[in-house]
């Protein structure tokens, strides 16, 4: 008889916490992912011209795109943002958000990467274009290369969390 | 990754293209598809077509305008900040810093009044600032402005003779 009696499922029930915790993480990651890469669109988006000669400066891109990447990269990066943060619209979903905000700094590490490894110095322009870095371009770089591997790294966290959590849905349906 | 998945990622790229194009169209800082990214044709710039018709000629070789330096018969502009220009500028060349264009008018004109072929340059292909310049100096009705597209980096690559100022 004793075996039947619930324990008693409160406020304070661990299960419950814990789901709160992964709530609130989940949140934490979608909203710094997608907020980081909204606000890394803007100053691009306003000002194509100078996103482009940012591109041309890190000398691995053809001309003849230089201008088509320059004005659609930073579409690519408020719209992933967008679905990111916003739990998505149909096939806009946060997942699709987050597997191109990951594939995008995919991209970014290993360019930077590439440009660290043969030396070619290059200002990033990811936030904005005005004044270059006071301590130098290879530094500035380095940050950048250390800032989008951290991100990354919450990127592919944030995914693996997301492929559980429909791997938990597909079995309760099941 | 799920099939839903990759169109939704399809579907981002698509999406962001089409908007890309549309607010380009309408946008007042719109560039063309197409830019001009070959150092070896001059500045490079993503608009090639921004200052129009009062665009001035560029100047691509730099044995020419050393030519025209040593016979000493143009006004040679750096157009580069004052602390470049102390670090090292052509020969002869006198420094109006483009961010300084209104301040510095009255010393401009005085030089401007000896009517001799202009060349503006500033740092190398990728620095739009000797164009601007010249565009000014264009609107403002001077003649025969060129744009030295090499620019400093370019002068000094060639070991040509470089200036610095005393002190």
């Amino acid at each position: 008889m004793k075996a039947d009696i619930e324990k008693p499922r409160g406020l304070f029930d661990r299960q419950q916490m814990n789901t709160g915790r992964d709530f609130l993480l989940d949140w934490l990651l979608r909203l710094v992912l997608g907020g980081t890469f909204i606000y890394a669109s803007l100053h691009k988006m306003a000002f194509p011209a100078d996103f482009a000669r940012i591109l041309y400066g890190y000398g691995i891109f053809p001309g003849s795109l230089i201008n088509l990447l320059a004005l659609w990269v930073p579409f690519i990066e408020i719209l992933s943002g967008i679905c990111l943060i916003s739990g998505g619209f149909g096939m806009l979903s946060k997942e699709a958000g987050l597997a191109v905000i990951n594939l995008m700094l995919l991209s970014f590490v290993l360019i930077i990467g590439f440009n660290l490894f043969r030396g070619h110095e290059f200002d990033c322009g990811c936030f904005s274009f005005d004044a270059g870095p006071a301590d130098g371009l290879k530094q500035a770089a380095v940050r950048l290369m250390i800032r989008d591997v951290l991100l990354l790294g919450a990127g592919f966290f944030l995914w693996r969390r997301f492929r559980q959590k429909s791997g938990h849905a597909d079995q309760s349906e099941a | 990754m799920p099939y839903s998945h990759i169109k939704g990622v399809v579907l981002i790229l698509v999406l962001s293209f089409a908007l890309a194009l549309g607010v380009n169209a309408l946008s007042s800082e719109g560039i063309p598809l197409k830019g001009q990214w070959d150092p070896k044709a001059g500045v490079v710039m993503a608009d090639p077509g921004k200052f129009g018709e009062a665009r001035a000629p560029e100047l691509n070789n730099p044995l020419r305008l050393r030519r025209m330096v040593a016979s000493g018969k143009l006004l040679l502009i750096d157009a580069r900040p004052e602390m470049s220009y102390a670090q090292g500028h052509l020969p002869g060349a006198l420094s109006f810093p483009l961010h300084g264009f209104n301040e510095n008018l009255t010393s401009l004109g005085q030089a401007l009044a000896r009517e001799l072929p202009v060349v503006v340059y500033c740092s190398g292909v990728a620095c739009q600032d000797s164009h601007t310049f010249a565009r000014k100096l264009v609107v403002m009705g001077v003649k025969n402005v060129m744009v030295y597209s090499g620019g400093f980096d370019e002068w000094s690559e060639m070991g040509f003779q470089v200036e610095k100022d005393e002190g």
